[in-house]
This record gives structure tokens, sequence and C-alpha cells, in this order.
């Protein structure tokens, strides 16, 4: 990556002028700059982290004038973000970069950067706000960078999170035609069919992720958009959705399904089903082969976190992902002294990374950011709340025992939607279980009358499995809308393809 | 002879010892006679004795040019002219001395001087005639036969037989010479006053042959060598022999002199372009003249029945314009000919054997012509491999590529074109990032200049290890070439990407309208939708239909049906069999051609050829619907190389060519046209044009069934709203 000429020249005539003794980088110096850079690049692919960051250090401070500086910075930056984890580190790598070389071919790279970190974290509008600020300047400032079609992808997410998606789909439309080469082209093609999908455009949504299998057959996204367009056409291609029982599927995981209580499947098609039989939750890989476990003692929800991870809640502790259990307490009436949280309900993560408790002994749900105590969410209301998810767009989906209905709230406590136990067309007497799918589409599973199935906004749109399911206790949605939903009768899961 | 000999060694020494002999040149002559005019002017006013020193002048640089034995006949005149003058000057300035010895070297130049008797002094003339008479004899010769030249001392006298000229008095070296006939030579003394009449009699040593031709021009060759062509207009007197020999005396060759013709048997070729040769025998018994009976030679010629595609090709018929295909060339020259059809799309040439009285019926094919500009280095181990690499470039090059006519470009047009520029070829090629505005101006200029339509050039970077080169495609007016990577030794590197110039990307596809998408729900691709009006909608498909066979074979997914529908052939009927809910179906659906638009993305095209072929349609077919949507895909391919100010020149246009309907059509060519112009920077415009595609219901973008423009252009202004 090379300075441009003319601001190199710049430079070179500022340095000049304010001191003779300094001078543009002689040949030799930029040979070992990149010679450094190469080093560094193989050292840290090799797993010597150190020696390696140590090398990109060394350009940074030795040879911050060398055409590799802003190449060594983004590199840190990207090492922090995504092996460190340390997203205020690279955020701050990042923000070098866009100051000190904002001529460089890095520089939007590490405007991109931050915004992607923005976004990843965003829960309101103001951070949204700034994730797209990035994404602009961007497209606006470096019109010919090859990051373009990537900040233009990364604007079309924003605006689907945010529910603008009019906007989305016009980014996602620009990317798709103007940089049809870009190697982000299938991922725009499918951030089109997605933002349209959301849009409530479903017709031309599953035409759109046909055109990116068609366009694209070997990438990733290929499958996925298989996926999405089945799950689309099962609501929308017909005259009402259509969820039949599959009579071929059948699951054979013995115990495990026994006193199940909950199940998720995550974005790589695991299905992990919650038993209180076994007092773990067990996971399924795609040809339904078991796999990991996590103990717990009363399992309680099963959930999926805005990062793909599984989130596994327990009476008394909630597992993120293989790791990371946490216990959690409040403050009590006495200063100083924190009360344990030991009848957790649900759990999910929000898109800010802040963990929602369902505390049932207080009957409240409560924020904690890390395993520390933030505040009630939303408010001081009593809630019985056994089930929590995460919607697409930050949303926190609700589940409430006490007075059988389903909440919607946004990060800041809005309410957003609220649904039951009776409303246009349905009545529901004993809801069980709440889940989503990909388009943010509820599914309530009744106990005795199968499964409810309603749009973002609310509307019903079908009920099914009310014959097939004697009782139900939990439901998941997989990778191609199918639904999964457990019989506490027959301690048999039923597929609703 | 040894007098001949002195002559040539005198000159040759003159010649050694002056340097190269120059004539004067018209303007020192014109500037001499200026010099004799002001001279005559001032001769013929008050102060004549002025004008000696232009005489003197005159006299000076001229004879100092006839001493070098470089002084013209114009120059002679004019000497003899200013020796005139001056002589009469200085004769009316009473020195008759010197008057006689100007007018003594006025006669040693030309002793047939006379001065003008009307014009001139009798007492000057009567002088000049007592000189002349003291120095000039007077020579006659004569010759059997007449028509030999005679020569004094090497310079050329007269053709006998002549009447008495004047000579300088004076010993000389005569010779006499005629073709066929034996030179001779004889010591001659001319004395003042007195005529000496010398007669030869020739001694023929060789024959000499005489020949008429119809039709004139035509070469003779007398045992393979040429001895000269026939010329000229028939002499009436030989009107009768001609015709008598079947030659139309109108169309005949004048007599053609054949001269040293040694006895015995020889061959005599009869040769003009056009005209069937013509061998004979010749037997020249002894040395005397010789009539050769009249040649009438047959034309040679066939008929070339030419015609291009695209059609209005100028052609060339061995660099020579014959006019417009499509056009039957009578007359045309049998052998090897070069034709050329040159088009603006692009160019034709093949060599063509046609033989006499044959026709060869020529489809010419116009090919875009890719001129090679060569190779560039960064640094100097780059240019030691410069020449393997040029060679190797163009070697495989020219064997590979078939798509199009490979030339090398003249060095000389393309110096000239970035000379102007104040540019060095590497200037333009990646990885520097020249101003787009510029490159695309250079490749038009030059490619206006060399009349092709793309340009391919290397790169060889400063490599530690030397083992890679850039080669770059560019087509005509482009800013982005297309680029290949290639080993410098591996010649199967380089063959890899001139294959893909033979791809070609087609303007239109058949079509059926059936918008097919793949679940896991159904065994094959369900029916989304059937475009309005296509053969699909015809055929009652609809929503919800399962389409299980295309083309005889299983479907499973929609580009198994793509596929089919595509490999449907000249008949363009596919048998579909679809599932619906009043039970399977199956349709002989009749497909149409339906415009398509290239894909950038399509696996294995170039987008500069694409271009070059686009571009090939626009020029060829004007006004047609294909060259419309050949603008139209140009527009889409310079829209994704970033070409934005050439993408929407071609939009504009296209827009203009294009109707309004459903598919692919006007307000396609509109909403892009504001695509490129928000990435100008013209925002306002840019809003103008995806208001009017708003506005139109029916056209779509990317294929005939593809999103509408009007969804996607109502988005875009509603984003541009938002953002202001």
């Amino acid at each position: 990556m090379k300075w441009s000429r003319q601001v190199l020249g710049a430079a070179v005539g500022l340095v000049v002028a304010a001191s003779p003794l300094r001078a543009q980088v002689p040949p030799r110096a930029d040979d070992q700059a990149r010679r450094l850079l190469e080093d560094g690049r193989t050292d840290i692919a090799n797993g010597r982290a150190r020696q390696g960051l140590d090398a990109l250090q060394t350009i940074v401070t030795g040879f911050p004038n060398s055409p590799h500086a802003d190449d060594a910075l983004l590199d840190m930056g990207r090492y922090a973000e995504e092996v460190e984890k340390n997203l205020t580190k690279a955020r701050e790598v990042y923000d070098q970069i866009a100051k000190r070389y904002p001529q460089s071919d890095s520089a939007p790279g590490a405007y991109l950067q931050m915004g992607l970190i923005a976004f990843k974290t965003a829960a309101n509008q103001a951070a949204m706000d700034d994730a797209l600020a990035n994404f602009q300047r961007v497209i606006r400032l470096y019109p010919e960078s090859r990051f373009v079609p990537h900040a233009l992808v990364a604007s079309a997410a924003v605006f689907r999170r945010g529910g603008r998606y009019d906007s989305a789909i016009d980014a996602a439309r620009r990317a798709v035609l103007d940089y049809p080469r870009s190697e982000l082209a299938p991922d725009a093609q499918f951030e089109l069919a997605l933002s349209l999908a959301m849009a409530g455009d479903t017709l031309n949504a599953i035409e759109e992720f046909q055109r990116g299998r068609s366009l694209y057959p070997a990438s990733p996204s290929a499958l996925r958009a298989l996926n999405a367009a089945t799950a689309l056409y099962r609501l929308y291609g017909n005259e009402r959705p259509l969820f039949l029982k599959d009579p071929a599927f059948s699951l054979q995981a013995g115990e495990v399904l026994k006193d199940v209580r909950s199940m998720a499947i995550s974005p790589e098609g695991v299905t992990w089903i919650a038993s209180n039989k076994t007092k773990s939750a067990v996971s399924f890989d795609l040809g339904l082969k078991i796999g990991a476990s996590l103990p717990a003692e009363d399992p309680q929800t099963l959930s999926i976190s805005p990062g793909g991870e599984v989130v596994f809640a327990s009476k008394l502790a909630v597992r993120t992902g293989a790791s990371g259990v946490m216990a959690f307490a409040v403050p009590s009436e006495k200063p100083g002294v924190l009360e344990p949280v030991d009848r957790i309900g649900a759990a999910t993560i929000m898109v800010s990374g802040d963990m929602l408790v369902s505390d049932l002994k207080r009957k409240r749900v409560l924020r904690f950011k890390g395993d520390t105590f933030a505040a009630v969410f939303p408010d001081r209301s009593e809630r019985e709340v056994v089930k929590l998810v995460t919607t697409p767009r930050g949303e926190a989906v609700m589940l409430r025992k006490d007075d059988k209905s389903i909440e919607v709230w946004d990060d800041s406590g809005r309410l957003v939607l609220k649904l039951g136990p009776r409303g246009p067309g349905f009545e529901w007497k004993k809801p069980v279980d709440v889940t989503i799918d990909a388009f943010s589409n509820l599914y309530v599973a009744d106990e005795d009358q199968g499964v409810f199935v309603f749009s973002a906004k609310g509307e019903l749109m079908t009920t099914f499995g009310a014959s097939d399911v004697r009782k139900s206790r939990a439901i998941a949605i997989d990778l191609a809308g199918a639904a999964l939903v457990y019989d506490d009768r027959t301690e048999t899961i039923v597929r609703f393809r | 002879m040894r007098r001949r000999f002195l002559g040539l060694a005198l000159a040759l020494a003159c010649g050694l010892a002056a340097g190269p002999a120059a004539a004067q040149s018209d303007a020192d002559l014109a500037a001499l006679r200026a010099t004799l005019d002001q001279g005559v002017t001032e001769f013929e006013g008050p102060q004549q004795g002025q004008s000696l020193v232009r005489f003197d002048e005159i006299i000076t640089r001229l004879e100092a040019e006839r001493r070098q034995g470089s002084l013209s006949e114009a120059g002679t005149t004019l000497l003899v002219a200013a020796y005139e003058y001056r002589a009469r000057v200085q004769f009316n300035l009473g020195n008759t001395d010197r008057a006689g010895d100007s007018f003594r070297n006025l006669i040693t130049l030309r002793p047939s001087h006379n001065l003008d008797q009307a014009t001139i002094s009798p007492k000057v003339i009567d002088y000049y005639k007592s000189v002349k008479a003291q120095m000039v004899g007077y020579l006659t010769v004569q010759s059997v036969p007449q028509g030999a030249r005679v020569s004094l001392n090497g310079k050329e006298l007269s053709i006998t037989d002549f009447f008495p000229l004047e000579v300088v008095a004076g010993d000389y070296s005569l010779d006499i010479a005629r073709s066929g006939y034996r030179p001779e030579n004889r010591p001659v003394s001319v004395i003042a006053g007195e005529t000496l009449s010398l007669q030869f009699d020739l001694v023929r040593t060789s024959a000499t042959g005489y020949v008429i031709t119809e039709p004139t021009d035509v070469e003779i060759l007398i045992d393979g060598v040429r001895r000269g062509s026939t010329s000229g207009v028939l002499d009436p007197a030989l009107a009768a022999i001609a015709a008598a020999r079947g030659l139309d005396p109108a169309k005949s060759s004048n007599r053609l002199e054949i001269p040293d013709l040694p006895s015995g048997s020889h061959t005599i070729e009869f040769r003009r372009p056009c005209y069937e040769s013509l061998k004979l025998g010749l037997e020249v018994p002894e040395p005397q003249d010789y009539d050769i009976p009249p040649i009438k030679l047959e034309p040679s010629v066939g008929t070339l029945a030419l015609t291009s595609d695209p059609p209005g090709g100028q052609i060339f018929i061995d660099g020579e314009s014959q006019g417009v295909a499509p056009k039957t060339l009578r007359s045309v020259c049998a052998g090897v000919r070069r034709v050329e059809v040159r088009h603006a799309a692009g160019r034709f040439v093949q060599d063509v054997d046609l033989k006499s009285r044959a026709t060869v019926e020529l489809a010419a094919q116009i090919r875009p012509t890719l001129a090679y500009l060569g190779v560039v280095a960064d640094g100097p181990s780059g240019e030691r491999s410069l020449a393997a690499m040029d060679t190797r470039l163009a070697r495989i090059a020219s064997s590979s590529i078939r798509a199009m006519n490979f030339v090398k470009a003249d060095r000389a047009v393309v110096d000239k074109a970035l000379l102007a520029e104040r540019l060095k070829l590497v200037d333009l090629l990646p990885p520097g990032k020249p101003d787009p505005a510029l490159v695309r101006r250079v490749f038009e200029k030059l490619a206006a200049a060399l009349e092709v339509q793309g340009f391919l050039v290397a790169r060889i970077p400063e490599e530690q290890l030397l083992r890679s080169a850039a080669v770059h495609l560019f087509a005509a007016g482009s800013v982005f070439p297309d680029t290949a990577s290639v080993v410098i030794e591996d010649d199967a590197s380089f063959s890899r990407f001139f294959a893909a110039f033979e791809k070609k990307a087609p303007l239109t596809a058949p079509w059926s309208g059936l918008v097919t998408v793949d679940t896991l729900l159904h065994e094959g691709p369900v029916v989304l939708r059937v475009a309005p009006g296509s053969p699909a909608d015809k055929a009652a498909f609809a929503r919800g239909h399962v389409i299980t066979s295309a083309g005889g074979r299983a479907v499973t997914k929609t580009e198994d049906l793509l596929a089919a529908i595509a490999a449907a052939g000249p008949a363009k009927k596919i048998s579909i069999t679809a599932n619906s809910e009043g039970g399977p179906k199956t349709v002989e659906l009749p497909l149409t051609e339906a415009p398509r638009e290239i894909s950038i993305a399509e696996s294995g095209i170039l987008a500069n050829k694409i271009c070059m072929d686009l571009r090939q349609t626009i020029e060829g077919y004007p006004g047609s619907d294909n060259a419309a949507f050949a603008r139209l895909n140009l527009g889409v391919i310079l829209l994704a190389l970033r070409d934005y100010a050439g993408a929407h020149d071609a939009f504009i246009k296209a827009k203009n060519e294009l109707k309004a309907q459903p598919g692919l059509s006007r307000g396609t060519a509109g909403f892009y046209a504001g695509v490129a112009l928000e990435h100008l920077g013209y925002a306002k415009e840019a809003v103008d044009e995806y208001t009017q595609a708003s506005q139109d219901p029916g056209a779509t973008i990317l294929s005939q069934d593809g999103p509408r423009v009007q969804d996607i252009a109502r988005r875009r202004l509603a984003a541009l709203s938002g953002a202001r």
C-alpha cells in the first residue's frame, strides 16, 4: 500500500521546509520497513504473535514515514480486534491510521474497521449513527478505495438493524451493481435479499436470494441463500404459510429427550437441547449426530447471542458458549451487600453485549454488564419471564408467564410490541416458549394449541401443529425456517418443514 | 578511346578534388537570373558601365561551376548571356580586347550562338562575327544507316545525318555509335571557317528487334533479362500490320526497339500485370533488324464477390480502394491479392489466390484489430529481458489470438501521440494511477491514428528474481485494462490469457419468462413468477409449479433449467415438465431471443475484449436494436470498470435508441445513467434520471425479467433525498 504521490510530495516538501536534516525515506530504509512488515506478518501467521507485533511496532515507531507504516498499524489493529478481542485497543489503532495517514490506502480500511467495531455493539441509534458515519467516510472520501463495497454492505447492515430498510436495500443494491467483481459481491447480494425480506418485499427477496445462488454458486452465502429462500417461500410463497409435519424427521437422543426445557439452533446449524433429565445442554450437528454437552443444574432456557454463541441459562448461572459461566448478584437493601440471583428463569445477550437475566424470585429482568448489575430492564414492573430471545435488530423478546404475553423491547427500554394472550384471530392459553426466525417473525408455542406464527409487526400469519403435538414444551427454528417442537407427552421432537 | 577515358578521368578528378559536384539549385539560378536582369537594366540605363559588376559576378560564379563540371544547361545559357552582355559593355566602353575575350569565352561555350541582329548594334555584331570566324569551323556527318549518335570528345553533338554544325576549331576525337552496329572513333580536325564532311558506313554487329503489343506497357524479357517496356501510341502507318494480327490499333503500343540481340536462339517473354504472360522462342539468324510479330496479351482477371459483416466496409485490393461492401469486383487481376475490408468496427485481411476467369466469393468477417505496443520495463533487470519478452509475446499473441486481427503498432505513430501528451507509455499502465481522462484520450487518439480497436502492452516490474510480467489489454477509449500476470519463461501462462480473448458474450439469449427459485421444500425449481407476455405466460405456467424436467433431462435446481434453456439451440423450443396442483404437465415451450445484460462477473470474460466486441456491433449496425442493446451493455461494463464518464455517455445514447417497453429498455438505460451521474458527482442530474426511470413501469435491470427499475429508482430517490 503506497501513499498517494501527491501527499508524499507534500509531506516531503513540508519536512524539508521545517527541518533540513529530515529527508525523504531513503530506499534502503523503505526496504527495511517492507521486510519488517513481511517478517511481522509471517510471525503472526505462524503463532509467534509477540515477535510479529514487535516487528510491526518497530515500523510504526522507527519508520513512521515509510509507505508501510499504515499497513503495519492496520495489521496491529486487526490483531487486537480479531485475536485479542480488545475492541478498545483496536479502535485506538485504527484511529491512529485515520489521523496520521489520512491519504494512505489503509485509511479507508481503518474507518471501515472502526465502523464495524461500533456496529458490533451498537444497541441504539447514536451508536449506529457512529458506525454509519465511518462507513460513509469511506464511501465519500475514498471513492476509489477497494473498501467501498465493504462500506456499502456494512451500511446496509446498519440500516437494516435500524429498521431503515429502504436505505439498506439501496446501499446493498449499489454494492451489487457497482462492484460485481468485488470479493464482497456475494455478501452484498445476500444483504440485498435479506433487506428486502425485512422490508416485507418477500417475493423480490426470494428472487434476489436465488439470484445470489445463480451468480455465486460456490460462495458460502449460496447455502445461506437456499435456506433463506426456503424459509421465505414457506411463509410467503403460497396463499398462506405452510408448515407440514416432516414424517421423515427422527432424532434418537435417548435420555436427552426427556424433560426438555428448551431448544436452540445456532447459525452453523447445530441443534442444542437443554434436558433436565441429563442436567445438560447437548448439541447435535447438521447430521443430527450428538456432539458436545454443557452441564448445568436445573437447566432453564437456551438462546443464541447476536454473535452466534449459545446462551444457556440454568437456575444459578448462565453459560455463554463453551466457557464463560457467570453467576449474578444484585445489590441488596443493605448497602454494599450483594445478593445472588439464584432463580434464573431465562437469559439472553443483547447486541450491546449486555446480558439480560430473568430473575424469577424478584420477578424482574435484570441487566448486567459482564457480571455487574446495571439496571432492571425495561422498568421496575414485576415480570415472570420464562424465555428471553434477542432479535436481529437488537430487541429483547420476553415470554411472560404471569400475563401470558409476549413483549418486545428495544435496547432503550421502549416497548415495540406486545402480543397475547389474545388478539385478532388468536388466543392462546398457555404459552410455553417463544423463538424468532431470521426475519424476526415470532413463533409462540402453546402447550395445547400448537404454534402461533406472527410477523415482526405482530400480525398473525398462521398456526400449525395443534393436532401433531400433544404437549408443546419448546420450539426452535432451523436455518431453513423449519420448526422443531418438543412434545413433552411423547418425549419426541416433531419437525414442521 | 584514349580521349574518352581521359575525359572521364578528368571529371572524376574534378569530382574528387572539389567534393561531390552539385548542380546549381533552382534558387541559385533564380538569384543569378535576377542579377542578370539587374545588370541588363543597368546596361540599358545611363550608367552602363556599372552593369559590368553584375555580369562579372555571374561569370565568376558560373565559371567556377563549369570548371567543376557541374554547370547545367540552364547555367550555361545564363553564362552565355552574361558573357554576351559583358562583351557588349566592354565594346561600348572601347575595350575591344576585353570584349573579344568575352566573346571568345562565349563562343567556346556555345559555338552556334548568334547575336540578335535586330537589337544589337551592327558594329558589335560585326565584331562578334569576326571573332567567331576565327574560332569556328563546321562539321557535318552522314552515316549508313542513319540515326547514329555523334560525339566530340565524349560530348554528344547530334544524330546522323546532320547538316553542318558550328564547332570550335580544334582537334577532336569523334565517336559515332548506333545500337546494333560497331561503334567507330576517328580523330578529326576542325579548321576555323572550313567545313569538315564525314561519311561513315557502320558495320552491323547485332540484331535489333521491333515489337508492338496490345496493350501497351508490356514488359519485354529476352532470355529472362528485362529489355524494356512497350509504350506510346501505335504509328498509324503500322495500324494495318497490327490489325492483321488481331490487335486493336487504338490500344496498341508504338514499336519498341530491342537492340543488341545476339545471333542465335532466344526466349522472348511478354509480361504485364493482369494479363497472361506469353513466352515465345525467338530465332536471330544474323545481325539485322527484325520485326517481331505484334503480340496481343489476354487479360488475366477474375471476379471477387465480397460481402462484409457488418456491411459497409471499405474494400481495398492490394492497398487500392475498390468501393464499399457488399460489392462484386470484376476484372480483378489474377494472382495472390491482398484483400482488406476496413470498417470502423475493425478489419478483415486475407490473401486470396485469384485464378484467371474464376469467381471467388468472400464473406469478410470484420474483426477488431489489436495493436501491439510493446513491452516496457521498470528497471535495469527488466530491461535485460525486454527483447526476449517482446519477441515471445508477439509470437504467442499472433499465433494464439484468433478473434481479433493482431498487428504491431507503428512505433512512430505511437511515439508521436505520446510526445504530444508529454508521456511515456509506462505512465499509462498499472500499477500507476494516471488520470483516467488522460488514458482515455491517449488511447482514443492512438486508435484513430492506427485504425485499431484495442491495444496489447506488457510491463516488466523490477524484481529480485525476474520471472513475471504483467500483460495489459486496453480497448480503445478504455480507462482500465484487463491484466494478466505471466511467467516470462512460460508460454502457457501467455496462452491462457489469450484464450480468454476468444470468449464471446452474446447480447441475447433464449428466454422463457420463467422465474424460479430453489428451495428445500421442492424436488425441483419452483416457479416464483412468470413474466407477463412471455412464452411461459402464454403456456399458462404459474407460481407454485415445480419444474421437474427440461429439454428431456431431469431438473433439480434452477441452474439446470437455465442451462437447458440456454442449450435449446436454433430450434428454440424446449420441452418442460412441471408438477402443479392439477397434476404434472408437459409443454413444448417456444422460446424467444431476449436481450440480456452482460455481467462483468461472468466467468472468463475480459471486460476490455467485450467492450471491443460491443463497439463492433455499435459501429457495424448503427440504428439497429442490437446496436442499442450493445450500447446499453457497453455502459454496464464501463460502469463496472468505474469509467463513469464513458458509461454515462453510452447510457445516454442507449436511452435515445431504446424503446420504452417491458424488460431491458429505455428505462434501464436511464436508471444506469443516473448511477453514472451519481458517481460523477452530478447529484441533481442523477435525481432527474432516477425520477424519469421511476415512472417507467416495465423497465428492468439485469435481465428481461429482472428487478424492476421503478422500485429501485424510487428507493434511490428516497435515499438521496434522505441524504440531502
